[in-house]
């Protein structure tokens, strides 16, 4: 899993990138699947191999668009997802409301939850 | 009498048997208030509270700071850890129960009211600088603090409601979380807040951020600068992951803040990085033994 915070790195000073590259979109898929691929995943990438899922991308009330950090994570995500081939199975995104995401290692669940909004599957 | 008013006259009850904030945060807060801060008038105040220099003498000496050589006074600790950080424990340590409130009527837990003010005034601190006017950071800081003192009140009054509340704005019934509260007990946590803040006699500037924060454009005119710098910082610490339950990113921006601040795209995402930075070594060295 990997828990992005801005879409570009392109924007990073501090070199944050290379310490954390998941905290931006457009390192953080190369870098959770070079993760992956040191594990064992060894595999093509491909949507025959991995499924995909993705939550998040939430926004603040009436706020305009350069505050709409979460709706361009998202959409970022699609398209480095794009590049690899790899298609997004399943998704929770956008709305004004936050989520928490989990892995249920034993069955590969993803589970969110959102306070005053109960737990769900995705 | 109507319900309204029932609940109202129960809350401010509840405002009086608030314990006042101790006597060097207010103290602090007073001096901050003040044109020119005074390093040694800031250490004099705090000499005289003894639980307070035990704290921020720990504080110093902790991996946050380098673990350099040993910090045995404030006259090292205070210039070491800067005025924000002083005030970050003064005020802490002042009011600590409202902080540690659970906010059940938010779904939020013990420690999330503190994490998310904590970020909010680092926060506000940091967008100070894009003010187009002068904002004095150290008081966005204090006011980022204290912003949401009111929730520790309001939250056992709004009991289960969080999840209506959620529905009506899901389907745009109601503007953002706190006019549910007003529709629901006839005050908000802005209103109490602001009642609270006027109990412990805090200054204008400050009962003005708690006031209006989600309110910034009916802030009085000398503190409207301000008061937006901390409505970035609260809806800043909401996007980036630190709000307090139900209500997170329910409150709308109010976009006039581009009277106040010249703010870009870049900017912002700068600032995203850079709180990011700041408040996880805030989060690792001063949370875990508090």
């Amino acid at each position: 899993m990997v828990h992005v915070a801005l879409p570009d790195s392109s924007i990073d000073r501090s070199n944050k990138a290379k310490t954390k590259p998941g905290f931006f979109a457009d390192t953080g898929i190369p870098a959770l699947l070079n993760c992956m691929n040191s594990i064992g995943c060894s595999g093509p990438v491909s949507n025959g191999n991995f499924t995909v899922k993705m939550a998040g991308g939430a926004s603040v009330l009436a706020c305009n668009d350069m505050f709409k950090i979460g709706k361009r994570n998202a959409y970022t995500l699609k398209g480095v997802l794009e590049k690899y081939g790899l298609k997004i199975n399943a998704a929770h995104v956008g709305g004004n409301f936050s989520r928490t995401v989990s892995v249920e290692a034993g069955t590969g669940k993803i589970i969110l939850t959102s306070p005053g909004r109960g737990e769900w599957t995705l | 009498m109507s319900n309204h008013a029932e609940i109202l006259k129960k809350i401010m009850a509840t405002v009086k048997k608030v314990p006042i904030i101790s006597p060097s945060a207010n103290k602090i807060i007073q001096v901050i208030n003040t044109d020119n801060i005074s390093i040694a008038v800031i250490i004099k105040i705090i000499k005289k509270d003894s639980a307070l220099t035990a704290n921020i003498l720990k504080t110093a000496n902790s991996v946050f700071y380098g673990g350099r050589s040993e910090v045995a006074s404030l006259e090292q600790a205070v210039p070491l850890m800067g005025i924000d950080e002083i005030i970050n424990i003064t005020v802490k340590n002042g009011v600590s129960n409202i902080f540690n409130s659970e906010l059940k009527g938010y779904n939020s837990e013990v420690g999330d009211l503190w994490k998310h003010d904590l970020r909010t005034a680092t926060i506000s601190h940091a967008i100070a600088r894009f003010s187009k006017n002068f904002i004095a950071s150290e008081i966005a800081f204090t006011g980022g603090l204290l912003h949401d003192i009111g929730k520790a009140i309001i939250s056992s009054y709004l009991g289960e409601t969080s999840k209506h509340i959620i529905n009506a704005i899901d389907q745009g019934k109601i503007r953002g979380f706190y006019e549910a509260e007003r529709k629901l007990l006839g005050v908000d946590h802005a209103q109490v807040g602001f009642e609270l803040a006027r109990h412990w006699n805090l200054p204008d500037i400050l009962t003005s951020i708690i006031l209006y924060h989600h309110t910034p454009s009916k802030a009085p005119d000398n503190f409207k600068a301000i008061v937006y710098c901390v409505h970035l910082g609260d809806i800043l610490a909401m996007m980036t992951g630190y709000g307090t339950g139900a209500d997170s990113l329910s409150h709308p921006l109010d976009s006039r803040y581009t009277d106040f601040f010249d703010l870009s795209e870049d900017d912002l995402h700068q600032l995203v990085l850079e709180i990011d930075e700041k408040c996880e070594m805030r989060h690792d060295e001063l949370f875990d033994d508090q």
